[in-house]
């Protein structure tokens, strides 16, 4: 039987991210079907254990984007999550879950193209690594 | 719960990839879902009537749509099922559009993917409660930033609508690029004329007040409630006391490059930009001034008639209050100089910019409208136009199209032969001619036509000097070879950019701006003087290039959309804003440290018991708090944490 | 005089002046390996008090604990360089008020691993007896006796000790013990290189079966001097359900990220939960690691510096993470 496709979970900002991937959508820069995204107002608004708490549901990889650094729709939400994030990646390591499963990064509303770029190579970096069964967390 | 799922064939649009008719039925199985359906065009009328009647035959108590993205029809939907008696945040859209059916060409795997979505979004409306509005006073007054065309047209519709106005301009003068301008196209009326009679009318009109000189420091607050710092730049001269008489600027020693004749001729440390400059009022640049680069001098001070000149004067902090902010930072012209090497880099005097040709020809000018060259002072026999310098060139980080170039090109090419005389070889190098505007193609044709402009399409590849002539290399692409032209004079349509600091300032006031630095809108085609800031709306140039008719239509569409919410006494906010539960608040204050608005507050419940209490107005709803508290008592209204974490769930159910 | 002297004095002057209404330190407990906290109301009881190196409990936990309420009481404690630096950590963020706190710091030359000192006997330990000179004399119930140098049974984290000193006391119970200048020397991490060196699949098993022991009861969150949370800990909540309720390996490890992820910054890894765990899962193996990476983040320690505030509560235009 073939591998399942691997299912990723994206957390992104309202202003930014999610409005980048609508952009991309609007130009038709096609993507493959892997990622599933849930819409928070701002990066300030995702607890890192979001994302931790989607690996232990299963998830084969995390992807967090949010507004490029300076541009935050609430003018500082992204700086406090920049510092999560970049704890949670090495802490996501630490746990035994390789660096290619969690990616944070920014794009713009206006990044169409680079949400297409964002998201093509996180699935092969998933793919590549394959679905994650039966782990510790 | 009663569930309505409607999954939107939005014509072929989402129908084309994701079998939409199967994903509502499947909806069906889902629990709580006791209606699903497929409308062709759910935000048609038809297809909202079909929800608003399905709300009230099925009792609905939330519905969920699968079509386009929130951010395009949220509000409406949200309309809609208000219509039906719902409360307006009983509702969740899931995007299979622009995130599913745009993006996937294998039907079976959009489809797939489109029922996922739609699974979470369920998920998440389960989570949803009933939210309510508040309504909060709002301020009146406006600001608007930047003095140039845009700002004035924008600034004046507001002022005759009876709101206070505040233009902040960086300059001494309002005017901005256009008050540079000779002539303008197609009409060939002279842009002074027309100009600077509305920057009389700004000064004069009584709800209008000018900042001149002045720069937006900080902006902090909310739509219908901006509190602004505005930094009053040290002029060095009292301009409650100057008269502009410009003695000083007569008798001042010192020379400083002149950024209003684009460094033609230098003006002097003490200047006032141009005679018809609003305020007219003189200002010192200090880094040229004898007295403050060597203590000596004075002069300014001595010949002055009113006394107005003060050495000692600082940068004033001005704090005001704003309901509404318009934006209108204009342009600048791209440095050709830093990056057309084979151009000469600036360095050879008779190869000029559009804006600097413009200067040339104003009659009020440095050189009272008289063409020469650079080099001699001689009058041009051949002169030679080169489009697309900055524009439509990747290879200088500038893909876009300078949209005024063209006709700007076209009219300079006009005024050439109206200045030097008919018998005057002028040719004009092109890519493509843009004149999509009213007039403007006739006008194309009779530059070309009536006054013998010849039009050469093809790249300039090389300028250089030979003889005392600018030999102009380049290639005739409809004749298919090389073309080598000496020339008098060679002037370059420098393309458009975003205005030094307009990224800094999309910052302050939290609104997107595209890698080029020009401010985003909140939709390009239906809120295009909006951002996605409530109450910060752009006017002109600021937002893409574009020639004045355009800028002044928007100037004007931003006023009225000003209007439009000022109109109002009291002003909605969002009542997706985070929520303090009491009881299991314990007191750590992270919140009040983490929060961008200070919406927190100690708030006492019990005599010298303190809890955490969010203040609803000042909440912007972004939830930084939401993931700081560690006992997460603190939930964010519309997006609460189970309501994450059940469609993080949903997404991942096998 | 003895650091056990200077901590009896200091508690006896301070209540007899009314200064605090109770004093915290360590004193025996139900057996000899174990020394459990004090609290001592009055003169007489002074004498109750001891100072040596089974002293682990770190007493900060009872300040958060015993600060709100009642609002008066004002409160004496004795700290550890470890301990001081969890009371600097609270001081940062004001959860524990400055003025009605007598803090007697004590230098410390490193603490006794209890757990394992009992394993090196078959017997039941029945008396530990400490020298001057850093000798410790164990007698077991047959009778045995076996002299230890102290330093050879230290805690794992005591022998890469970088705050001997308390950071913050009002008084210090004797001169203060040689430390490493912390200017030139970095932390010794190299307690973590085992782990680090594990296979990503290998630690996913090692943790599988370390956190299958775990059985919630919470002490390693009870015992933790700067979670402030209490009894409305997330991890007990069902609305929102961060943690699953149910006791099995994934959402035990959550359960303890969640605990992680709340001290990030304010933990400077003092320990007690690592002590506290029954089922002895190795906690302090995440602390650690989480402080080398905030070190190497942002060359932080926490709750080193009164003025300093928490890292994840400030944040820096020139912090340089992410793409």
């Amino acid at each position: 039987m073939a591998e399942r496709p691997v299912k990723i979970i994206g957390i992104v900002c309202n202003w930014c991210s999610y409005a980048g991937a609508d952009t991309a959508g609007v130009g038709r820069y096609k993507q493959p079907p892997n990622v599933r995204l849930v819409r928070v107002p701002c990066t300030g608004r995702i607890d890192p254990l979001f994302a931790l708490k989607a690996f232990e549901k299963g998830a084969d990889g995390v992807l967090i984007s949010g507004c490029h650094p300076g541009d935050c729709h609430y003018s500082e939400g992204n700086y406090y999550a920049r510092r999560k994030f970049e704890l949670a990646e090495r802490m996501i390591h630490h746990l035994g879950i390789p660096k290619e499963r969690f990616r944070w990064t920014w794009v713009s509303a206006s990044e169409g193209q680079r949400w297409q770029q964002v998201v093509t190579e996180f699935v092969a970096a998933v793919e590549k690594l394959g679905p994650r069964e039966g782990r510790a967390l | 719960m009663r569930i309505g799922v409607f999954v939107c064939h939005c014509g072929t649009n989402i129908a084309g990839t994701v079998d939409v008719a199967a994903v509502a039925e499947r909806a069906l199985t889902l629990k709580d879902v006791v209606h699903a359906d497929h409308p062709m065009y759910s935000c048609s009328e038809p297809g909202q009537a079909s929800i608003q009647a399905a709300i009230k035959e099925k009792k609905l108590d939330r519905v969920v749509v699968a079509a386009c993205s929130p951010h395009m029809h949220e509000v409406t939907f949200r309309r809609c099922v208000e219509g039906a008696g719902l409360n307006p945040y009983l509702f969740e859209m899931a995007n299979i559009r622009e995130h599913c059916s745009w993006i996937h060409d294998d039907k079976q795997a959009a489809t797939e993917k489109a029922w996922e979505i739609i699974r979470m979004a369920v998920a998440k409306v389960r989570q949803l409660e009933p939210l309510y509005s508040h309504e909060v006073e709002i301020n009146k007054d406006v600001l608007v930033i930047g003095g140039g065309v845009a700002g004035i047209q924008a600034a004046l519709d507001l002022a005759d609508a009876g709101l206070k106005v505040t233009i902040v301009e960086k300059e001494t003068t309002i005017g901005g690029v256009m008050a540079k301008l000779d002539k303008t196209f197609p009409t060939i009326d002279c842009s002074a004329c027309i100009l600077t009679p509305r920057m009389v009318d700004c000064a004069q009109h009584e709800n209008i007040e000018l900042m001149t000189y002045c720069e937006v420091e900080k902006v902090s607050g909310y739509v219908g409630n901006f509190t602004v710092d505005i930094r009053k730049k040290a002029a060095m001269v009292d301009w409650d006391k100057c008269i502009g008489c410009e003695i000083c600027v007569q008798k001042c020693p010192a020379k400083a490059p002149d950024k209003f004749n684009v460094g033609l001729e230098p003006t002097k440390a003490i200047y006032i930009p141009f005679p018809q400059a609003v305020p007219k009022r003189a200002a010192i640049q200090v880094d040229y001034c004898r007295w403050f680069q060597q203590g000596k001098c004075r002069v300014c001070e001595r010949v002055c008639p009113a006394g107005a000149v003060d050495y000692e004067q600082k940068d004033q902090i001005i704090q005001k209050r704003f309901g509404a902010i318009v934006v209108a930072t204009g342009l600048e012209v791209f440095p050709w100089e830093q990056y057309y090497h084979e151009y000469g880099s600036g360095k050879i005097k008779d190869v000029i910019s559009g804006l600097q040709y413009e200067r040339m020809l104003n009659a009020s000018g440095p050189y009272g409208g008289h063409v020469h060259r650079p080099s001699n002072g001689e009058e041009p026999k051949t002169v030679v136009f080169v489009q697309c310098v900055g524009s439509r060139d990747e290879s200088v980080g500038r893909p876009y199209c300078s949209s005024v170039c063209c006709m700007y090109t076209a009219k300079q090419a006009l005024l050439t032969k109206d200045h030097c005389g008919m018998d005057t070889e002028v040719y004009v190098f092109y890519i493509d001619i843009r004149a999509t505007g009213k007039g403007y193609e006739e006008f194309i044709k009779r530059v070309q036509t009536e006054f013998g402009v010849k039009y050469v399409r093809g790249r300039v590849s090389k300028l250089y000097e030979e003889n005392g002539k600018v030999i102009v290399r380049g290639i005739d692409t409809l004749l298919g070879e090389q073309v080598e032209i000496a020339a008098d004079l060679v002037v370059l349509a420098s393309g458009i950019m975003a205005a030094e600091g307009a990224k800094e300032l999309a910052q302050k006031l939290n609104i997107s701006y595209d890698e080029f630095g020009f401010l985003k809108e909140g939709h390009p085609k239906l809120r295009p003087v909006d951002t996605n800031t409530a109450g910060v709306f752009l006017a002109g140039a600021c937002q893409a290039p574009k020639d004045i008719p355009a800028t002044v239509a928007q100037a004007s569409a931003a006023a009225s959309k000003v209007v439009g919410l000022l109109a109002k006494d009291k002003l909605k906010t969002s009542p997706m804003i985070a929520v303090v539960d009491q009881k299991n608040c314990v007191s750590c204050w992270k919140c009040i440290e983490v929060c961008p608005f200070s919406a927190p507050e100690k708030q006492e419940v019990r005599p010298g018991e303190f809890k955490s209490h969010v203040i609803e107005t000042v909440c912007q709803g972004c939830g930084v708090c939401v993931a700081t508290c560690p006992v997460n008592c603190i939930s964010l209204k519309g997006f609460t944490t189970d309501a994450i974490l059940d469609q993080i769930e949903e997404a991942l159910l096998v | 005089m003895s650091r056990q002297d200077h901590i009896r004095e200091f508690a006896a002057q301070a209540l007899s002046e009314g200064r605090v209404d109770y004093f915290i330190g360590w004193k025996e407990g139900f057996n000899p390996s174990e020394v459990i906290p004090a609290f001592v109301k009055e003169v007489a009881q002074v004498d109750q008090l001891l100072w040596n190196p089974l002293c682990h409990h770190n007493l900060v936990t009872f300040l958060k604990r015993n600060m709100p309420d009642p609002p008066e009481a004002k409160i004496g404690v004795c700290v550890k360089g470890c301990d001081s630096r969890t009371l600097v950590a609270l001081l940062q963020e004001q959860l524990v008020d400055r003025e009605r706190l007598y803090v007697v710091g004590v230098p410390c030359d490193g603490i006794m691993d209890r757990r394992r000192l009992e394993k090196e006997f078959a017997e039941e330990i029945v008396d530990i007896a400490f020298s001057e000179k850093g000798q410790v004399v164990v007698t077991t119930r047959s009778g045995e006796k076996r002299e230890f140098d102290q330093q050879a049974v230290l805690l794992d984290m005591c022998t890469r000790c970088r705050y001997p000193n308390p950071l913050y006391a009002d008084d210090m119970a004797g001169p203060a013990v040689p430390e490493p200048d912390r200017e030139e020397s970095q932390p010794d991490w190299s307690d973590l290189a085992d782990y680090e060196a594990l296979s990503d699949d290998g630690k996913q098993e090692l943790l599988a079966r370390i956190y299958a022991t775990c059985v919630r009861c919470f002490a390693c969150i009870n015992v933790c001097p700067v979670c402030v949370c209490w009894d409305r800990c997330v991890n007990r909540s069902r609305q929102p359900e961060l943690v699953s309720q149910k006791v099995e390996t994934k959402s035990n490890l959550l359960f303890q990220m969640v605990h992680m992820f709340h001290v990030a910054g304010r933990c400077p890894s003092c320990g007690a939960c690592d002590r506290a765990c029954p089922v002895e899962i190795p906690l302090y193996l995440l602390h650690r690691k989480m402080n080398k990476e905030l070190y190497d983040m942002f060359g932080f320690e926490p709750g080193t510096k009164l003025d300093e505030k928490p890292v994840f509560q400030v944040f820096n235009l020139a912090d340089q993470f992410g793409d």
